[in-house]
């Protein structure tokens, strides 16, 4: 074996022998999930206030329409009395999303890569201990050979300590997979059921107002065409924020598949179905952010 | 002896719905009859339709306070396990605050003995801010 592959093959090994009490550990994939969930959680925000939004746009739109006596100011009251109940209903979604957020923050901080590392403060005792002289004498009470020594040892048990501390915190987090099965999928149903429920009461009511307003375009073409405008652009804007409930939906999907496999894999730092999983989630989030921008 | 029917989140969403297709169907009507109704009618079917569409308000918002609690045990679950966490993160950094504090302990005793004033504030400064956590101090 030539002193090359030798190193190749003892390098990995040192790393996890040096971890033996923990086991190596793929913070990489943890940092994946977590952050990648963190951003699910950022995308599902603004369905939360569009419910309200489309209730009262909605209200407005038909009331502008159709009323017979139209007041633009006492519309807009009524549509802030009937949608204003929906902000106070929403806190219990936002208070779930907002607990999954704070779940993917302490995986984010516990799979610091930097967290079971003493370099620095071990680095300043060993600078400290060097300024340390013997009794009646000028010379320093360490030599260079035992601060590396003591320092290197200080480091080598703390980081072993911390490492054990580190992985069971992070595996304590992953175990809750049915509660985050269960939250996950609370965010999945309301937006699919409630959210997605205003967007197609407008869509439905849309189609409505369409008919109104050729019927008023024989008297008044031109303020029925500058409506029949504004509603092209609307119906688009629901289009897309459709879309966006759909990418949600798959984003959770794909989240609770890499929840379930970084579970049971998250000590293997090379696997293949893992590392596959989380690319899937990562494309899947890339795709709800792209979505989540055209359509809020 | 009257049963007690136990109203699901998907119930109360599909209530919301019908509610929400009624108000539709009144709508179409007055649109589709506009000619036809006097002020008055037309005015009285709004209000059926400002009446339906406050069932679909409330039915929806039923239907958020249903997923809550039913995914209240697992918020109860998730809260404690990001305590717990929260925890660990804390003693590692307070075991890097220890040894902050003791590199600065180590500086002032070599300070003492040195006759160095300077030098002794200096280090008793950076033990005060390791023991507070302040990175910046203890630096």
């Amino acid at each position: 074996m030539n002193r090359l592959s030798l190193a190749a093959t003892l390098i990995p090994a040192l790393l996890c022998g040096s971890l033996l009490l923990g086991g190596c550990a793929n913070l990489a994939a943890v940092n994946s999930y977590a952050g990648d969930t963190q951003r699910l959680t950022a995308a599902f925000e603004p369905m939360l206030a569009g419910s309200s939004h489309s209730c009262a746009a909605k209200y407005l739109r038909k009331k502008a329409i159709t009323a017979r006596d139209f007041d633009a100011a006492a519309a807009e009251k009524a549509a802030a009395t009937l949608c204003g109940p929906i902000a106070t209903d929403n806190k219990v979604m936002t208070e779930l999303n907002g607990l999954l957020g704070q779940y993917a923050d302490t995986l984010t901080a516990l799979a610091d890569e930097q967290l079971p590392s003493y370099k620095d403060e071990f680095g300043g005792l060993k600078d400290s201990l060097a300024t340390v002289k013997r009794k009646g004498s000028a010379d320093p009470l360490f030599d260079e050979g035992k601060l590396s020594a003591i320092s290197g040892l200080a480091t080598h048990l703390s980081r072993i300590a911390t490492q054990r501390a580190q992985k069971a915190a992070i595996r304590d987090l992953l175990d809750h997979e049915v509660a985050v099965l269960a939250i996950t999928n609370a965010l999945n149903d309301y937006a699919q059921h409630n959210y997605r429920g205003w967007l197609k009461d407008e869509q439905r009511e849309l189609a409505l107002l369409r008919e109104a307003l050729d019927n008023a375009g024989k008297t008044e073409p031109l303020a029925a065409n500058y409506l029949k405008t504004q509603l092209l652009a609307e119906e688009k804007q629901i289009a897309a924020r459709e879309q966006a409930v759909e990418a949600f939906s798959t984003s959770i999907r794909e989240l609770q598949q890499a929840h379930a496999l970084i579970k049971q894999k998250y000590d293997q730092p090379d696997d293949k179905a893992l590392a596959a999983q989380l690319k899937q989630f990562a494309l899947a989030i890339a795709k709800l952010d792209q979505q989540a921008k055209a359509a809020f | 002896m009257a049963q007690i029917v136990k109203l699901t989140d998907k119930h109360a969403y599909q209530i919301a719905d019908t509610f929400a297709q009624a108000s539709a169907r009144i709508l179409d009507f007055r649109i589709a009859h506009s000619a036809a109704l006097s002020d008055e009618e037309a005015t009285e079917l709004e209000k059926a339709e400002d009446r339906l569409d406050q069932a679909v308000v409330l039915f929806r918002g039923y239907g958020i306070q249903l997923q809550g609690a039913q995914a209240e045990e697992a918020a109860s679950e998730l809260r404690g396990a990001i305590d717990n966490a929260r925890d660990t993160i804390a003693t590692i950094h307070s075991v890097k605050q220890v040894i902050s504090a003791g590199t600065a302990l180590v500086d002032l005793t070599v300070a003492v003995l040195d006759r160095d004033a300077k030098g002794a504030l200096a280090a008793s400064r950076r033990i005060s801010a390791a023991i507070k956590g302040d990175a910046t101090d203890a630096a």
